[in-house]
């Protein structure tokens, strides 16, 4: 097993719902999955690509403590890489907790489009929502498996270099 | 009517005991030319939902019921021939609640037959018809759609009703209710708990991983559990999507009757309101109506799917539900009992400090 074939894995597993869920069903996912990957991407994206400021730095010294366990129990990891780690495993836990709020809220308040009434445009709104739901789970979750995948027990396998560009300390864990 | 039963008939009447003559003549109606009619047109009325269809049906299992009196002899006669000739499309379909897939012998709203001065006649012939004025045609019109419109109503108070039934009112409801949640929070936990076991740098475990071992019980389970764990979740997120995709009209109709169940009322008048401007439209143009049955039903494209909403529960209790539903509850069971006994074994490993 690797690191390329879970996500490969991964990725059937993302499509199924992806493809054969009902439309009313989408848009609620949609609405309760936005929130949490506008908050993700915009963290990683001030991150990495705007400013350069090393908010994962920081994120990962607040979160070091909750995630010491997981950390503290590989020595060769560096204090940088532990704080990289924790950071992004608190990025996946801030992902799923406002999704879990936002998703309880939308399910509150949701009545979505009438499935009898054929919209105008319909396959091209169905085509577009689908490719959205796919684009706000999926990418994060690559991107968090690279980012951690130091500590993943998987050789990183055909997706190396995409790997690599993402994050660029090799996968070694053991 | 026979003259040998009319005279019994008067016999009745005049206080003479005519019940082993009815008795007798009880078959006779199954003989008849009408019952033919009536049974063999019984299949193609009891697929559409009306008021008129209903009726027929209604009174049609009545005709089995054994007369006592000569009275009741004739009344059913008299009701079975009543039955036959409205037992054709014409009299009995409601455009507002017509299925979207109808394919039978009525093609347009001018076929239907409508009342004018107790008179039955086709809307075509009603709407060509000099004999009338235009308010006349007007009133006859607006009262027969009245009656659809009252049909539709009813229809609607029985899917809201329905819906009111299946909610988490009723126990059954609550139930699947519950259901649904635990599966959502079991399958959340057993993918953290997943990706916990993997994510976590336990060495022993990851020995046992990377050196499989027969008598290493952490080794057999580091391999068959990815396998579960993966068809666990192919047959969740297929049964919750197949369930979404089947009950999503039932779905959409319980969040929007919810809060705005006044407006599928209304959405009612406004068709029929349409209704009643094409057919006075197509009085004062002077056309006949065509290949229209099917514009203004409302069965399955209003607020509310009628058909999908009144049989939600047969939707619950289709083959490919019970299918996946069972293919599921095994995969989590078996995926409940792989992850527990990973789990506690990926302690113990960590407690004894090496792989077992």
């Amino acid at each position: 097993m690797t690191l390329s074939l879970l996500l490969l894995l991964a990725f059937i597993l993302f499509m199924i719902p992806v493809v054969a869920v009902s439309r009313n069903r989408i848009y609620l996912l949609i609405r309760s999955l936005l929130p949490s990957s506008f908050l993700i991407a915009l963290i990683l994206i001030l991150d990495k690509i705007i400013f350069n400021i090393d908010i994962s730095k920081y994120v990962g010294l607040a979160s070091s403590s909750m995630f010491s366990f997981i950390t503290n129990s590989l020595p060769e990891l560096s204090a940088a890489e532990s704080l990289h780690i924790c950071a992004h495993l608190t990025y996946a836990f801030l992902y799923l907790t406002v999704f879990l709020i936002t998703s309880f809220i939308t399910r509150l308040t949701f009545i979505g489009t009438n499935p009898n009434i054929k919209e105008k445009h319909g396959l091209l709104k169905s085509i577009s929502s689908r490719t959205l739901l796919f684009l706000i789970i999926y990418p994060f979750l690559f991107v968090f498996l690279a980012e951690i995948r130091r500590i993943i027990p998987f050789q990183d396998g055909l997706l190396k270099p995409l790997f690599d560009v993402i994050y660029s300390y090799g996968a070694n864990a053991l | 009517m026979n003259e040998n039963l009319k005279f019994y008939l008067l016999a009745e009447q005049l206080g003479w005991d005519c019940s082993e003559y009815a008795y007798k003549r009880r078959d006779d109606i199954y003989k008849s030319a009408s019952y033919s009619i009536l049974k063999a047109n019984m299949s193609e009325v009891s697929k559409h939902i009306s008021k008129r269809s209903q009726y027929i049906q209604e009174e049609y299992k009545k005709l089995d019921e054994e007369p006592l009196t000569l009275k009741d002899f004739a009344t059913r006669e008299i009701r079975c021939n009543y039955l036959a000739l409205h037992s054709f499309p014409e009299y009995y379909i409601n455009p507002l609640t017509i299925e979207k897939d109808y394919q039978g012998g009525i093609s347009s709203l001018g076929d239907l037959i409508f009342q004018i001065d107790s008179k039955e006649m086709t809307l075509n012939s009603l709407l060509l018809s000099n004999d009338y004025s235009f308010e006349k045609k007007q009133q006859a019109i607006d009262d027969q759609l009245e009656d659809y419109l009252s049909d539709l109503d009813e229809m609607t108070d029985h899917a809201i009703e329905a819906i009111k039934e299946n909610s988490l009112n009723t126990s059954l409801e609550r139930k699947e209710g519950r259901r649904t949640i635990v599966s959502e929070i079991i399958f959340i936990i057993l993918n953290i708990l997943f990706a916990f076991i993997y994510i976590y740098p336990n060495i022993y475990f990851r020995e046992c991983m990377y050196s499989l071992s027969s008598d290493k019980i952490l080794s057999y389970l580091s391999l068959i559990y990815p396998i579960f764990m993966l068809l666990y979740d192919i047959s969740y997120i297929l049964y919750f999507s197949y369930r979404s995709r089947k009950y999503q009209s039932y779905n959409y109709a319980k969040r929007f009757i919810k809060k705005n169940s006044s407006k599928v009322y209304q959405s009612n008048r406004i068709t029929k309101e349409a209704l009643k401007d094409y057919i006075l439209n197509s009085i004062k143009q002077g056309y006949r109506l065509q290949n229209d049955i099917k514009s203004f039903s409302l069965l399955s494209t209003g607020y509310i799917d009628y058909k999908k909403v009144l049989d939600y529960k047969d939707i619950k209790k289709s083959p490919t539900m019970k299918a996946f539903r069972t293919v599921y509850n095994i995969l989590s069971a078996i995926s409940i009992l792989l992850s527990l006994l990973t789990f506690v074994l990926y302690i113990i490993s960590i407690v004894l400090k090496k792989g077992i």
